[in-house]
């Protein structure tokens, strides 16, 4: 958090999280983690609809 | 002695697992992990909120895997937190997703590659449960064998279990619910489970095992008691009957509902089968899915916990196949 963040905090007002040097998971964590779920939750419906009769 | 090379190299890995799961920490040097403790009591209730503060996304691998071992192995143990603490502390606390989607992303990663297989090769509960059984078969004592009502009265049990314990994990969550129902309440799979009692014993810290809630409403307390020894009987009855806790075990009927579908499939050539009925005698959960099927190809069953004993023991060469993705890794 930057000191001007950490001031605000201090005095109550909206904290806005700052991330100093982010790194490529602030950026796009969420995104990769869901593209997995839904990646895992795709293949595993499609491997049931595959063997179906099976 | 005949040589089963499946069942042989489940025991290894069995064994590699369990010594890892609880006493992991200390065989390796690990650093242990930093035990937490909050409860739902108005004083602590927003121990949740520091719990969970400035997450990390990778912060739930380096804490505990979800699906792996019991949060009671205290500090010996790897990877705390199993995939029923999981599911009951996310609906109880809702984490930020942070600390959710990396657990889910595992969690869901593990369930489509393996299904039950971590019940099977992993699991060291279950693999007690094994021991127990194979202390009964040293001692020549004669092995109880489930009727098949009492088998579809343990699955249906197990689904109705699971079902109570995550909307109690949910329901606790409600700012109307009281005090003194909350308390008991939290972590309620781990209140009823036998590794509350089991794991803390074997991992040198019987302290871990809190059945005192201050302040708690007796009769719901009481209710837990109860239903923690019962199941607590119902595991070392193993010593008589093969894994009966597994038949009924909430993460287990969580993970069964991939067993058709996961990466991992057994499959049965039919015209090979001779109906000698060895793999239904061979199975661990009693189930006859293997030995009835006659059309299917693919014969995983919701019970099965891919041990593959069925496979070993199989006198039909590649009547029964276990593939992964398709390619085939074990055969009769």
């Amino acid at each position: 958090m930057s000191a001007e963040s950490a001031a605000q905090a201090q005095s109550g007002m909206i904290t806005i999280e700052v991330v100093d040097n982010p790194s490529f998971w602030d950026y796009a964590g969420e995104y990769v983690y869901v593209g997995i779920i839904v990646l895992f939750v795709g293949l595993f419906l499609w491997r049931r609809w595959a063997m179906r009769k099976k | 002695m005949v040589w089963h090379k499946i069942t042989w190299s489940r025991r290894v890995v069995q064994v590699l697992s369990f010594l890892f799961l609880f006493y992991g920490a200390t065989l390796l040097n690990l650093k242990p992990q930093e035990i937490k403790w909050y409860s739902l009591d108005g004083k602590n209730q927003k121990m949740a909120e520091l719990l969970y503060a400035n997450p990390t996304w990778t912060q739930p691998f380096q804490t505990f895997l979800p699906g792996r071992s019991c949060r009671f192995a205290g500090t010996t143990g790897t990877f705390r937190g199993c995939l029923m603490y999981f599911l009951s502390d996310t609906l109880t606390w809702r984490p930020p997703w942070k600390v959710i989607l990396p657990s889910l992303a595992l969690l869901l990663g593990l369930m489509v590659l393996l299904a039950r297989f971590w019940c099977g090769w992993l699991c060291p509960i279950g693999f007690l449960s094994e021991m127990l059984n194979e202390a009964r078969r040293f001692t020549g004592l004669a092995r109880i064998k489930f009727p098949a009502w009492w088998l579809a009265t343990l699955k249906a049990a197990g689904y109705a279990l699971t079902a109570a314990l995550l909307f109690s994990a949910w329901a606790i969550s409600w700012s109307f619910v009281a005090w003194s129902v909350k308390k008991p309440l939290y972590l309620a799979t781990c209140q009823i489970c036998p590794s509350k009692l089991i794991t803390p014993l074997l991992t040198g810290f019987p302290v871990m095992i809190n059945l005192q809630f201050p302040g708690a409403s007796t009769a719901l307390l009481v209710t837990l008691f109860v239903l923690l020894v019962m199941f607590t009987l119902l595991y070392f009855s193993s010593a008589v009957m093969k894994r009966s806790w597994c038949k009924l075990c909430p993460g287990g009927v969580i993970l069964s509902f991939f067993n058709r579908g996961s990466f991992l499939t057994k499959e049965k050539d039919a015209l090979r089968c001779t109906k000698c009925a060895i793999c239904a005698d061979a199975c661990p959960m009693e189930t006859l899915a293997v030995y009835e099927e006659k059309s299917r190809v693919i014969v995983d069953h919701t019970q099965c916990i891919q041990c593959y004993r069925c496979v070993d023991l199989c006198p039909e060469k590649k009547c029964l196949t276990v593939k992964f993705l398709g390619l085939p890794i074990f055969k009769s």
